[in-house]
């Protein structure tokens, strides 16, 4: 049995804090991202590498949600971080404009 | 070859730029000199350019292409260079308006400044910058500024360099005739922005004045609400605010947007930045200009804070 994917931010990721929120811009450079509440707060999390089951974890201590919703919105949630290439699952290589990335 | 000043640049310009300030510097310093050279370009962008709006601006690292139909081509260099390829029939008031508009403003990005699209007056020694978009009546609260004794130190383009100062830039504020009417100004015998429109460049006079430290940002909205309201930003809204009034953003590509964020992050951690919410039919400049030199007043000396009371209604 393989050990479950750890997700962490992108190497290229850029993000400053603003009084608990935060604004990104991935590697890409085109967009900025900006992410409050429930986002800050998994974003804050993903500063050290951590599996779906540790953000879940965190979020349901944090927030008043049930496990299912929390899973699900996580996932989605993950899903978009990998999309822009905000984050990345940990040891991952990834072409990424050009540049290789490695963890 | 006429030697101009601003935003602490020194422009050699084969192009006449009658009302900019002339430069009494001797020798300049080195590092401030930029070229603007009348000459024919290629007729299309070099390859490496990113095609940023079709058929009319092109970005690379250090490159900035325009093209203005009727009018001219510019292209903008390592924020030193600026050639202008001038199209024959060419209005020369369309052709500097194109210069110092957006090929300034390049220049001043490619310098790596945060270049705002507001405007900058000094308070003590230090500055207040007024945002907002077009139209929602910067320059003609910077008037009513200036009719209150305040130094205009920028209009228009504001430049802020690694040490969140302000940059002076050219003596003079762009306002329509209506405008410049209701605060008593004459207009006639005044140089318009465009020959086309009703809007004039009103010179004001000023001392001498350096770069100064930005220490509060006001962002002009409209709002449904009866009355003139300020409120603190916060949080995300603290970026969002000076991304959304970032002078000609399409001009940031790649690793200058990167310094934008921080550029933009380290500005907002030292200002007071409050968004002035003003119901849009019953305002008035003058209004508007107090209810800033109000909150000015109560929040003039002391460290920068950042976080304030909810709200300062008024």
């Amino acid at each position: 049995m393989t050990a479950p994917v750890r997700y962490v931010r992108s190497i290229g990721a850029l993000s400053v804090e603003i009084a608990g929120e935060h604004v990104m811009l991935g590697p890409r450079m085109n967009e900025y991202f900006g992410f409050r509440d429930v986002a800050a707060f998994i974003w804050e999390q993903l500063a050290q590498p951590r599996t779906l089951d540790d953000l879940c974890a965190a979020v349901v201590s944090e927030y008043a949600v049930d496990d299912a919703t929390c899973r699900h919105d996580t996932e989605v949630f993950l899903d978009e971080l990998l999309e822009q290439r905000l984050g990345q699952v940990e040891g991952e290589y990834r072409l990424s404009d050009g540049h290789m990335q490695t963890t | 070859m006429p030697e101009y000043e601003c935003y602490g640049l020194l422009l050699r310009s084969e192009l006449d730029l009658p009302g900019l300030p002339r430069s009494e510097r001797n020798p300049p310093p080195p590092a401030s000199e930029v070229t603007v050279e009348l000459r024919s370009l290629p007729a299309s962008p070099a390859a490496d350019l990113v095609m940023v709006r079709p058929g009319r601006l092109w970005v690379g690292s250090a490159v900035m292409r325009l093209h203005i139909e009727g009018v001219a081509t510019y292209e903008v260099r390592d924020g030193r260079h600026v050639v202008v390829d001038a199209t024959p029939a060419a209005h020369p008031d369309e052709v500097r308006l194109f210069l110092l508009g957006t090929c300034l403003g390049a220049v001043l990005q490619q310098r790596r400044m945060l270049v705002l699209h507001g405007n900058a007056v000094r308070i003590d020694d230090g500055c207040a910058v007024v945002l907002g978009r077009t139209g929602a009546g910067k320059s003609t609260v910077s008037a009513e500024f200036v009719r209150r004794g305040l130094d205009l130190l920028a209009d228009d383009v504001v430049p802020v360099d690694h040490l969140l100062r302000a940059l002076p830039g050219f003596p003079r504020i762009k306002l329509w005739s209506d405008a410049a009417d209701r605060l008593g100004i004459d207009v006639s015998g005044l140089r318009r922005v465009r020959p086309e429109d009703a809007k004039y460049d009103v010179p004001v006079g000023r001392g001498p004045l350096g770069p100064l430290p930005v220490r509060w940002v006001y962002v002009l909205e409209s709002s449904e609400e009866p009355l003139l309201r300020l409120e603190t930003a916060r949080g995300l809204a603290r970026f969002d605010v000076l991304r959304e009034h970032t002078y000609r953003s399409g001009l940031l590509q790649g690793p200058a947007r990167a310094h934008h964020l921080e550029r933009c992050h380290t500005l907002q951690e030292q200002v007071r930045l409050v968004r002035v919410l003003r119901p849009e039919h019953t305002m008035t400049p003058a209004a508007t200009a107090e209810a800033i030199l109000d909150d000015i007043a109560c929040h003039r000396s002391g460290p920068v804070q950042q976080h304030q009371q909810p709200q300062e209604a008024r």
